[in-house]
């Protein structure tokens, strides 16, 4: 097959440059915003009467950002570099990357100010109003089309299954957010009653389930076998994983409203396919574990190879805890308390995010033909990404269990507020590690990309 | 009772299932797979050095920085944990 | 597998549509036909107004409106049912309880306790970390709680009447003078709970947990002084009880027992039966007792058999 031409090294990979920069520059400001309304947790008064900087305002914010401005646009950035390489071409078109680019960005501002002005359709995960909705389901369609013409003019036959998930999770997610945001109904964005939560919450699970699961699949089935410098372990187990997650993942969402009334049947579903989530999460846990046996020390020595190994390995976590949450009994413990936001710290940040970040990592090198700006401050923020979220994971899930406990057993809400005050104390300063460790990787990146003083090759 | 529609349901998905993983061994489907392995490797690794380029004074700040965050939240955890 | 552009595009958007078919469609067929529940009513347009404001200022983050068969704190009176749902939209189940359950809030509490609430929540629950609201004008947070006022619909409604009537009758008391404003007080504890000392000694420990309780649920409205100046105080009428003048006036134990356990329908003094146990009640009541209104009569006869417990 013929590789690629040689371009100039500031042409090359434009809109995966771009990606980078935004999921870099929006990881801090979704991480400080995070800090920011967990400090208002332990100090409710911290920012009385500003309305925008309001607690409830503040979370709604963070998690946007932190799903469509850090993990997915990470992740994006990966896609728009292994996505030609494995096709063996370059991308259809960088000038229609970049106007992707720049439209994802100014719907991410456009987000952060309505929901700090609290313009918002008050759903989770799907609080955007409808013009938002519209730039964002133009840029997922851009980026279908961009894909799908790179695949088109390919050099090379076979699909990688990277190109698969990458496919697929653009195509699935463009369908899944119109469909979750209700678009047909610009003005509410909603359905009503009992219906409505059982679209939002097919739609919220399948943010992870069909967005950030695939695309950091994708990353890790890219990069682990070219740091481990061996052959995927099998073809035949990435071929069940794909189709088993997609048929899977996008049962499970009613797994948030066991106990609400919805028809017991479909919560029946919900739990039977979550505990059948072990089938795609092994197959690819297995598949990428068994290309890197033995292969540990090349992954150690490289840092993107780390940051995806790690997110593997929280993959796993999280998923075993999302299979046992779905369990009535576990359930009537774990809901509705911090427990969940502990799981969802170690999904969306020690999974994807991590991931997301190894996959910057490892591409900005061959993108810029140049090493990184430092190696040093990529590994601090490892080190303080994983101490951040191993600490959100065990501080969030004792308090989640004492909450829990206590109102299994009869203690009111208020009652139990000073019992976690101290876990939210520490949970603000391990807000405030990992958003430090999102000002110096911005910083890395930024240098690594713009003005690097390392040499060429 | 909503059993028998279940039923029903998982059943036409095993056949469905049985059906189309038939025709897709007998269509040669599953055949010359191993190349597929390969494929994420076939790049022409970049040399890349591993080195750390960053001029030391800016380095340092950023690390101090990073210290200084360590140290931040460290002592909000210890004033915490034994002031309160 | 020939993995085709065409298979895994086709391919997955057929699974997803299949998906859609069976977790989206059919429960959308089997839950559309869902039925008003008995307590359901229309929201009036204040109600809708408020409830505009709780979606844009994101109260759903911290407060679920979900009553499950397990609960017990605020609302567990009544399991949630799909036909209290069928005019919302978007649903505000929530998914976090980092504030108490609001689906039976409505009439909990007189419309000037929430006023005190919303201004500042540490007002009226010293330990609450709510964001202070204030920044809504006085307009805004009467429409908000229009609306949380009617969470419970029907049932909303009945303890509203009950508010309201209590409200008019508890004003006339407050305003026709001290004695009669105590007088009043004291007519509405039974006979049984009038006469009755606090059967148990007011230990220094006692007196230590009941401080504390003083301070976690009482000092927002009574102040740290117990003179009824709390933070609370210039927004709630009648305003809170000052309980320096209830010395020789009748008071005992039973009284302030009851008075805290129950609470006094109409006025912003809700009740704490359901978050202070038996031994925590007393224990308040000594230190209220001793220290604020200076007149107190722990463990004075009749007080029934020796406590088990006592030094």
């Amino acid at each position: 097959m013929p590789e690629n031409p040689t371009r100039p090294a500031t042409a090359a990979y434009l809109t995966a440059r771009g990606f980078c920069l935004t999921s870099a520059a929006w990881m801090m400001m979704a991480t400080l915003v995070g800090f920011i309304a967990a400090l208002e947790l332990v100090a409710p008064d911290l920012t009385a009467n500003i309305s925008w900087l309001l607690f409830s305002r503040l979370r709604p914010i963070h998690v946007n950002l932190v799903l469509f401005g850090f993990v997915t646009p990470g992740l994006l950035a990966g896609a728009f570099y292994f996505v030609p390489r494995l096709l063996r071409t370059e991308l259809y078109s960088e000038k229609l990357g970049i106007v992707t680019v720049i439209l994802w960005n100014m719907a991410l501002v456009a987000t952060m100010v309505t929901l700090a002005a609290g313009l918002t359709q008050g759903r989770e995960y799907a609080e955007m109003i409808w013009p938002i909705d519209a730039g964002i389901v133009t840029a997922f369609c851009l980026i279908f089309f961009n894909f799908i013409m790179t695949v088109k003019h390919r050099n090379e036959k076979i699909l990688y299954v990277s190109v698969w998930y990458a496919l697929a999770a653009v195509a699935l997610t463009t369908c899944t957010y119109c469909l979750g945001n209700v678009v047909w109904k610009p003005d509410s964005g909603s359905l009503t009653g009992i219906p409505d939560a059982i679209l939002l919450w097919f739609y919220g699970h399948n943010v992870f389930g069909l967005l950030l699961t695939p695309l950091s699949a994708a990353a890790a089935y890219y990069i682990i076998p070219q740091v481990c410098r061996s052959p995927l372990y099998s073809h035949t187990l990435s071929l069940l994983g794909f189709w088993s997650l997609i048929v899977i993942y996008t049962h499970i969402g009613t797994h948030h409203l066991l106990q609400v009334p919805v028809p017991t049947w479909l919560k029946v579903v919900a739990i039977v396919d979550s505990i059948a989530m072990v089938i795609p999460v092994m197959a690819f846990l297995i598949n990428i574990w068994y290309t890197a046996r033995g292969k540990l020390g090349l992954i150690h020595g490289d840092i993107g190879g780390k940051f995806i190994f790690t997110g593997t390995i929280m993959y796993f976590i999280v998923s075993i805890l999302g299979s046992l949450m779905a369990l009535p009994d576990v359930q009537r413990v774990t809901h509705f308390n911090h427990w969940v936001v502990g799981h969802a710290h170690i999904g969306v940040l020690g999974f994807s995010g991590m991931i997301a970040l190894g996959g910057l990592y490892f591409i900005i090198p061959r993108i810029t033909g140049k090493p990184l700006f430092s190696l040093f401050l990529a590994d601090l923020q490892y080190w303080m990404i994983l101490i951040g979220v191993s600490g959100f994971a065990i501080v969030l899930t004792i308090s989640g269990l004492i909450q829990g406990h206590a109102w299994l057993n009869g203690e009111t809400v208020y009652r139990v507020l000073s019992e976690i005050h101290i876990y939210n104390i520490i949970r603000a300063a391990l807000g405030l590690l990992i958003f430090l460790s999102a000002v110096s990787g911005f910083y890395n990146i930024f240098r690594s990309v713009f003005s690097n003083p390392g040499e060429n090759p | 009772m909503y059993y028998p529609y279940f039923l029903a349901y998982i059943l036409t998905g095993v056949f469905i299932g049985i059906a189309v993983f038939l025709w897709a061994l007998k269509n040669g489907q599953f055949s010359d797979q191993q190349r597929a392995r390969f494929l994420a490797l076939e790049e022409v690794r970049p040399e890349v050095a591993a080195t750390s380029h960053g001029s030391g004074f800016q380095l340092y700040f950023i690390f101090y920085l990073a210290l200084a965050g360590v140290a931040a939240s460290f002592a909000l955890v210890g004033y915490a944990l034994f002031f309160q | 597998m020939k993995m085709t552009p065409a298979a895994v595009i086709a391919g997955s958007l057929l699974i997803l549509a299949a998906v859609v078919m069976v977790v989206i469609i059919l429960p959308y067929a089997d839950t559309s036909k869902t039925i008003p529940s008995d307590l359901f009513r229309n929201r009036t347009q204040m109600e809708a107004k408020g409830r505009d404001l709780y979606i844009s200022n994101g109260c759903v983050y911290c407060h679920t409106q979900s009553i499950r068969a397990i609960d017990w704190d605020l609302g567990a009176e009544r399991i949630a049912e799909a036909g209290d749902y069928i005019k919302d939209h978007p649903i505000l189940l929530g998914s976090q309880r980092t504030g108490p359950d609001l689906s039976q809030e409505g009439g909990e509490h007189p419309d000037d306790w929430h006023l005190a609430h919303f201004i500042n929540p540490r007002s009226t629950r010293p330990l609450s970390i709510m964001p202070p609201f204030q920044f809504l004008n006085r307009d805004n947070i009467s429409l908000l709680t229009r609306y949380v006022q009617g969470l419970g619909m029907k049932d909303a409604d009945r303890r509203m009447e009950r508010q309201t009537l209590w409200k008019q009758r508890a004003v006339e008391a407050y305003t026709s003078g001290v004695d009669q404003n105590v007088e009043w007080l004291h007519a509405h504890v039974p006979e049984g709970w009038r006469n009755l000392p606090t059967p148990y000694p007011a230990t220094e420990a006692g007196l230590a947990r009941g401080e504390k309780i003083y301070q976690d649920f009482c000092f927002g409205c009574h102040g740290p002084v117990g003179d009824g100046m709390g933070p609370a105080q210039p927004h709630i009428y009648p305003p809170p009880l000052n309980f320096t003048i209830l010395k020789g006036r009748k008071i005992s134990g039973g009284i302030i027992y009851y008075q805290i356990m129950n609470g006094i329908t109409g006025t912003a003094m809700p009740y704490f039966k359901r978050e202070l146990e038996s031994e925590k009640i007393w224990d308040v009541g000594n230190y209220i007792a001793k220290y604020f209104i200076d007149q107190i009569d722990a463990n004075t006869e009749p007080r029934g058999i020796d406590a088990a417990y006592e030094p």
